[in-house]
C-alpha cells in the first residue's frame, strides 16, 4: 500500500530469517513424497533405450505427435484464457444468483474421469450430439476426430485449473483500485483491462501454466472424443499408449521426450507457478 | 486564480444513506472555489458521505446536483455511475496503481478519455512538476515516500480538471513532519482549483487550515457548520469543544447569570438571556489551594481534582465540581502547589473570559454535553 | 499414544498386502464358495482374451464357474497386441486367448506359453450405424472420399486383418481414427460418430440392433485365427488348463459358433 511507509525508504530492505531445519515429523514424510515422485522418473531414465533414442526421435511419427501435442496444448490454453478469465471475473466480482452452482460446474471436469468427459463431449458435439447435430446438418461441420476436437477435449479438462486460480486472485485483489479507476473516468471495460487484469497477471500466468501442463498430458478425453490418428489427433500421450503394445522402448523414448519438453517449459516458468496473487 | 478548464459548477447535495447501523442525513452545498471541510470522529459517516458524492455508494434517498447536472436523484431513479461524474477523488490510501509509474498513474484518466499516450504523458508531466515530484515520474508507487505519493494522487485527480474535488483524509497517512509541509502545499492547490472541494478529515487543525467552511459531522448528522474560526470560538457540541480544547457548558442565561444544566452558576460579562452555550478556555481558569480572598474574578467555586495530565507544555487538571472544569496551569505551578488527585481546589474565572452564545433551535439536537471529554 | 502411532503404519501395511494381486494358489478373497469341493479346482483364474471374445468368453466363464464352484474366472479383454505386451512385462495371467497367431507366437517365443491350440476363426465385416448415414452398401464404398471410417490400429489383429481385406480388394481406405481395440471401433460406430467401421463378424453379431452389418464377399475377406494357451508361469496352473480344455470342448465350441466364430 502506498504512502503508509512515510519518508523512510529503507523498509524495502529484506529481513534476515532464521533458516530453520525441518522438524522430523515433517522431514520424514517430505522425503517420502520426494521419493515417490522421483522413483518413477528415475525408472524412465534408467530403462531408457539411450542408444536407439536418436533414431526414435528422428521418426516423423514422433515429431508429428510432439508437434501436435505442443500445438494443441497451447491452443487449449489460449482458449481457456479467453473464456476462462471472464468467467473467473463473473464468479469473483458479481453477485449473480446461481454462482455456487456455476462454481460447482467449473470444478466438474476436475472430478470427472477424463474418459467420461470425452463421452460427454461426444454426446454434446458429436454428429448426433445435442449441439453437434446442428453443426453437422446446417454447416456441415463435424468436430470429432479432428484436431479441433483435441483442443476442445484438452480445454475441457484443463480450464478449471485456470478459472480457479484466477478467481482466487481476483477475490484477493483490492476492489478499491477499481473504484479509483472509475473515479478517474475509466469505463468498466477499461478498468478491467488496465487495472484489474494487470494486478492479477501473475495468477493468470500461473493458472495458464497449470492449464497447459494438464492439457499436454490429457489422454482419456482426447482419445474418446478426438480418436487416434497420426498427425491429426495422435498426441504424445496417445502415441505412448499405442507404442507400449508393440515397442516398449519406443514408448519409453516418447515418454522421455515429453518429460524433457515439459520440464524445460515448466522450469522456465517456475516462479510464476508458486507466486500467485496481486502485484505486491 | 483558477486552474483553467474546471467547470464552474456548484454542488448541491441532499444525502440520505444507510451506514452500518445508523443513517447518514446530510444537506451539503459548496460553491466553485470553496473548500468545505467535513470534520468528525471516526464512524461519523464522513467516508460514506464522500463515497455517495463519488457515486460509489447508492443513496437511500435524496439528490445530488453538480451545476446543471443531476448526479443522483432517488425519487426520479437517476444514478450516474462514478466514471461519468467528472469528479476527482484523492483517496485515503491514495490508491495509486502499483503496476504503473507515477507518470502513468497521473496520465491514466487522460488516457481513459481517449487521449494519445504522448499527449497524456505531457499533461501528466506538467502536473507532476506543479506538485513538485517531477523527478519521481518514472518511479512506481511502492518506491515513493508518503508525501510523494500524496502529491501524485492529487495530481492524478486534478489533471482531469474535475467539476468537484473530493479528498478523503488527505494527510492522515503521513507522519507529522510531512503533514506540516504538505498541508501548506495542499492549501495552495485547493486555492488555485476552480471547482468546489470537499475535504473529509478527523484532524481539527487540518480542517481549520484547509477549509473556507467547516461542517461537523457526528453520527450521521451535521451538528455545526460555519467558518472555522467561528466554529472554534463557539463550539456547539462536546466533540467540537474537545477538538478545540475548551470547556463547554449549556444553561439558561438571565441577564448575565447563567444557570448551568449540570449544576452551578457562572457570571458572564454579556447580558444575554435564554438558552445559551458557555465556552471557557482551560487556560483562563485559575486554581487555588485555599479559598481565594475576594478579588476581581466574578466566578469562584470549589471542586476536587480527579486527574492531572500533561498536555503540550501545560498540565491539564480535571476538576469535578459544580460545574466540572478543565484547568491548564504551568508544570511549575502544579509542582509548587503540590497538586494531586482528590485534593480540594478553588477555581476563579473572570466574567470576561466566558464566551456566551445562544443555542439555535435546530442545532441543539445533536448530543451537546457539558465539559471536555478526556 | 505411542502405540497409536505404530498402529497406523501397521494398518496401512496390512491393507497394502491384502490388496496385492492374486496370491499363488489360494483365493485372494475374490468370491467363490467357502468349502473346497472334492477333486478340486479353486481360486481365481485370470484370462487375458482378445476384445472380440468379450461376449463369448463371458458366457464361457459363467458356464465354467457353474461347473466348478470354488473357481472365479477373471477376464481382461483388450487388443491382443496389448495383452501380449502385458504378459511380456510379467502380468500374472493364467490363460491367453489371442485374436491372431502373431501375438501368440511372440508370447510363445518369450517362453511365457507353450503348445497353443487354435480354437476359432473370425472373418471381418463392415459395421454401420442403423441409420447408415454414409450410405455404405459395399466394401468398395469404404474408399469413397468424405466418408468417416474407423479402423483398428494396425498393431491389433483386427487392424492387420482389415488391411488384408483391403489388399485383397485392392482399395485404399483412409480412416479418421484408429481404435485401440475392436470394441473401440464398434463404439464409434454405435455412437454414430463414424459412417462405418471394419470389425469382426462376431462383433456385429454381438452388437445386435445397435449396428447393421454389411458382409464382405468371401473372396475378398480375410480371417484371423484365435489360438489359446495356458501360460507357463500361471499362478493357478490347474484351473488354467481346465479352462483351456473347456474352451476347446464341445460345449465351448457351441458357444463360439453361436457367437459367429468359424471353426478353426
Amino acid at each position: 500500500m502506498t504512502g503508509l511507509r512515510g519518508p523512510d525508504r529503507l523498509s524495502s530492505a529484506p529481513h534476515r530469517t532464521r533458516r530453520a531445519s525441518a522438524p522430523w515429523p515433517l522431514a520424514g514424510p517430505a522425503v517420502l513424497a520426494v521419493a515417490f515422485l522421483l522413483l518413477p522418473l528415475a525408472g524412465l531414465l534408467v530403462r531408457a533405450p539411450w542408444r536407439s533414442l536418436p533414431a526414435l526421435l528422428g521418426d516423423p511419427l514422433v515429431r508429428e505427435a510432439l508437434r501436435l501435442s505442443l500445438l494443441s496444448a497451447s491452443l487449449a490454453t489460449a482458449l481457456a484464457v479467453l473464456v476462462g478469465v471472464p468467467l473467473a471475473w463473473v464468479l469473483a466480482r458479481t453477485r449473480l444468483p446461481g454462482r455456487p452452482l456455476l462454481r460447482a460446474l467449473v470444478t466438474l471436469p476436475l472430478v470427472l474421469p477424463p474418459v467420461v468427459g470425452g463421452v460427454a463431449l461426444l454426446l454434446a458435439f458429436g454428429r448426433r450430439g445435442i449441439v453437434g447435430r446442428y453443426l453437422d446438418s446446417w454447416f456441415g461441420i463435424t468436430i470429432p476426430f479432428t484436431t479441433t476436437a483435441v483442443v476442445l477435449a484438452e480445454t475441457f479438462v484443463a480450464m478449471p485449473f485456470l478459472i480457479i486460480t484466477v478467481e482466487g486472485a481476483l477475490r484477493a485483489s483490492d476492489v478499491r483500485y477499481e473504484e479509483a479507476s472509475a473515479s478517474l473516468g475509466a469505463s468498466r471495460w477499461t478498468t478491467f483491462r488496465r487495472v484489474t487484469l494487470p494486478l492479477v497477471a501473475p495468477s493468470v500466468t500461473a493458472g495458464a501454466v497449470l492449464c497447459w501442463a494438464r492439457a499436454l498430458g490429457e489422454f482419456g478425453a482426447t482419445i474418446t472424443f478426438a480418436g487416434n490418428f497420426p498427425g491429426t489427433t495422435q498426441t504424445m500421450p496417445i502415441a505412448v499408449y499405442i507404442a507400449l503394445e508393440t515397442d516398449p522402448g519406443a514408448a519409453i523414448a516418447l515418454s522421455l521426450v515429453l518429460l524433457v519438453v515439459s520440464i524445460v517449459i515448466l522450469t522456465a516458468l517456475r516462479d510464476r507457478i508458486v507466486r500467485s496473487g496481486p502485484v505486491s | 486564480m483558477t486552474a483553467g478548464g474546471a467547470a464552474e459548477a456548484a454542488l448541491d447535495a441532499r444525502v440520505l444513506a444507510r451506514q452500518g447501523g445508523f443513517q447518514l442525513d446530510v444537506a451539503l452545498a459548496a460553491v466553485p472555489g470553496e473548500v468545505v471541510a467535513v470534520l468528525g470522529p471516526n464512524g461519523a459517516g464522513k467516508s460514506t458521505l464522500l463515497r455517495t458524492l463519488a457515486g460509489l455508494v447508492r443513496l437511500a434517498d435524496g439528490r445530488i446536483r453538480l451545476g446543471d447536472r443531476v448526479l443522483d436523484d432517488v425519487p426520479a431513479g437517476v444514478h450516474i455511475a462514478p466514471e461519468h461524474r467528472r469528479i476527482g477523488v484523492v483517496f485515503q490510501d491514495y490508491l495509486l496503481f502499483p503496476h504503473l509509474t507515477a507518470l502513468d498513474n497521473v496520465a491514466y484518466g487522460l488516457r481513459a478519455r481517449g487521449l494519445r499516450r504522448t499527449a497524456a504523458r505531457q499533461s501528466a508531466r506538467r502536473w507532476l512538476d506543479r506538485v513538485g515530484v517531477s523527478d519521481r515520474a518514472g518511479s512506481r508507487p511502492p518506491q515513493l515516500s508518503g508525501g510523494e505519493a500524496q502529491r501524485v494522487a492529487l495530481a492524478r485527480a486534478l489533471v482531469l480538471q474535475p467539476d468537484l474535488l473530493l479528498l478523503d483524509e488527505p494527510l492522515a497517512a503521513l507522519d507529522a513532519g510531512a503533514r506540516l509541509s504538505l498541508r501548506t502545499d495542499l492549501r495552495r492547490h485547493l486555492t488555485s482549483y476552480g471547482g468546489p472541494a470537499i475535504v473529509v478529515t478527523h484532524d481539527a487543525v487540518e480542517a481549520m487550515v484547509l477549509a473556507d467552511r467547516l461542517m461537523v459531522l457526528e453520527r450521521g448528522r451535521i451538528v455545526q457548520q460555519g467558518a472555522p474560526a467561528e466554529v472554534a470560538r463557539h463550539p456547539r457540541t462536546g466533540y467540537v469543544a474537545s477538538l478545540v480544547g475548551v470547556n463547554l457548558y449549556r444553561g439558561i442565561a438571565r441577564d448575565g447569570h447563567v444557570a448551568l444544566d449540570g449544576g452551578g452558576t457562572l457570571l458572564a460579562a454579556e447580558h444575554t438571556s435564554g438558552p445559551v452555550y458557555v465556552a471557557l478556555r482551560p487556560s483562563a481558569v485559575a486554581l487555588h489551594r485555599q479559598p481565594p480572598t475576594p478579588g476581581s474574578p466574578r466566578n469562584t467555586w470549589t471542586g476536587t481534582i480527579s486527574g492531572l495530565e500533561a498536555v503540550g507544555d501545560r498540565v491539564r487538571v480535571a476538576v469535578t465540581g459544580s460545574p466540572p472544569v478543565f484547568a491548564d496551569i504551568t508544570p511549575a505551578a502544579a509542582a509548587e502547589l503540590g497538586l494531586a488527585a482528590t485534593d480540594q481546589v478553588w477555581m476563579t474565572v473572570k466574567a470576561s473570559e466566558l464566551v456566551v452564545y445562544p443555542i439555535t433551535p435546530d442545532q441543539g439536537s445533536a448530543a451537546a454535553d457539558q465539559g471536555v471529554p478526556p | 499414544m505411542r502405540r497409536g502411532w505404530l498402529a497406523v503404519p501397521a494398518v496401512v501395511a496390512a491393507t497394502v498386502l491384502a490388496g496385492c494381486g492374486s496370491s499363488p494358489g489360494s483365493g485372494s478373497g475374490a468370491g467363490g464358495a467357502g468349502a473346497r469341493p472334492p477333486g478340486g479346482l479353486s481360486g481365481t483364474v485370470t484370462v487375458f482374451a482378445a476384445a472380440s471374445l468379450t461376449e463369448s468368453f463371458g458366457t464361457l466363464g459363467r458356464q465354467f464357474e457353474a461347473a466348478h464352484p470354488g473357481v472365479t474366472v477373471r477376464f481382461d479383454f483388450a487388443a491382443s497386441s496389448a495383452l501380449a505386451e502385458s504378459i511380456a512385462q510379467g502380468a500374472p495371467a493364467d490363460v491367453f486367448a489371442s485374436a491372431s497367431t502373431k501375438n501368440m507366437d511372440s508370447v510363445v517365443r518369450s517362453g511365457a506359453a507353450s503348445g497353443p491350440t487354435t480354437f476359432a476363426k473370425n472373418a471381418m465385416e463392415i459395421a454401420v450405424p442403423p441409420a447408415n448415414p454414409g450410405g455404405v452398401t459395399s466394401l468398395a464404398d469404404l474408399a469413397k472420399p468424405g466418408l468417416k471410417i474407423a479402423l483398428c490400429q494396425p498393431q491389433a489383429p483386427c487392424g492387420a486383418t482389415a488391411q488384408q481385406v483391403f489388399d485383397n480388394a485392392k482399395i485404399a481406405v483412409k480412416p479418421v481414427t484408429l481404435g485401440a481395440d475392436v470394441k473401440a471401433v464398434l463404439a464409434a460406430v454405435q455412437l454414430g460418430e463414424v459412417d462405418a467401421g471394419v470389425v469382426y463378424r462376431t462383433d456385429v453379431r454381438a452388437a445386435g440392433a445397435k449396428v447393421t452389418g454389411i458382409g464382405i464377399p468371401a473372396e475378398q475377406n480375410a480371417s484371423t485365427s484365435y489360438p489359446i494357451a495356458a501360460l507357463t508361469r500361471a499362478p493357478n496352473a490347474a484351473a488354467a488348463r481346465a479352462f483351456v480344455d473347456y474352451v476347446l470342448s464341445a460345449a465351448g465350441t457351441k458357444v463360439l459358433t453361436e457367437a459367429g466364430f468359424a471353426k478353426p
